[in-house]
């Protein structure tokens, strides 16, 4: 199991956030790489670990910066909000350490915040997530 | 967000299809394009890779075939929804 450990000054108002790139997944690459096209470069982003958050997001206009396509649709309910409706992205995290990690990102705004994206359960199901307060540090672990 | 319109087709063509993919694939996942129902596959991630296979990198629908859809649920005010 590979670990990514961040220590963040002020964790408690900053959150757990992981820098990261988000790239076109594996299917895509291999289809412009076919035709001669360029693959886009993969874009850097912020992602929020979020425990709250049931789906990963990302901003909206990563999708279309990467050239890619929805390949299905979800309501979302927020606290403002019930079932509304929003597409879905396949993508690759290229997460530090050199870890990979596909998720059928649900496209969002995530206005006025730092962050470009939210890493939800979706994907935490599949680790071990330690959140070390007293240390300023939480560390994932795949 | 908000631009499912981009998926109306194939959101129409699944919801005219639902009642007998339920009948005959309950649970598995719908591969949509335009008005085809191309076929139903065990998991998301086939219907997805056989969705690029087949068309591209263009705009497609992978639906679970389920009587109520699942939904997201965010419970901070992150999503500026």
């Amino acid at each position: 199991m590979a670990s990514i450990t961040a220590a963040i000054s002020g964790l408690v108002s900053v959150g757990p956030v992981l820098d990261l790139h988000i790239a076109v997944p594996q299917q895509v690459e291999l289809l412009l790489t076919e035709q001669g096209q360029p693959v886009p470069a993969p874009v850097p982003a912020a992602m929020m670990i979020d425990t709250g958050a049931s789906n990963s997001v990302i901003q909206t206009g990563i999708a279309q910066q990467l050239g890619l396509q929805p390949v299905g649709t979800v309501g979302i309910n927020t606290p403002s909000s019930e079932n509304v409706q929003c597409l879905q992205y396949l993508v690759r995290l290229l997460l530090p350490k050199g870890l990979v990690a596909v998720v059928l990102a649900t496209e969002a705004p995530l206005n006025g915040q730092n962050i470009q994206g939210l890493i939800g359960r979706d994907l935490l199901q599949h680790g071990v997530l330690v959140y070390l307060g007293t240390e300023n540090q939480f560390t994932l672990s795949f | 967000m908000l631009m499912a319109h981009v998926l109306a087709t194939e959101l129409e063509t699944f919801a005219a299809n639902k009642a007998e993919l339920l009948a005959t694939a309950r649970g598995k996942y719908a591969l949509v394009h335009g008005t085809d129902v191309q076929g139903t596959y065990e998991t998301e991630g086939d219907a997805i890779s056989q969705g690029y296979r087949l068309y591209g990198n263009v705009p497609f629908l992978v639906k679970q075939i389920v009587e109520i859809d699942q939904v997201a649920n965010y419970v901070s005010n992150l999503v500026a929804i």
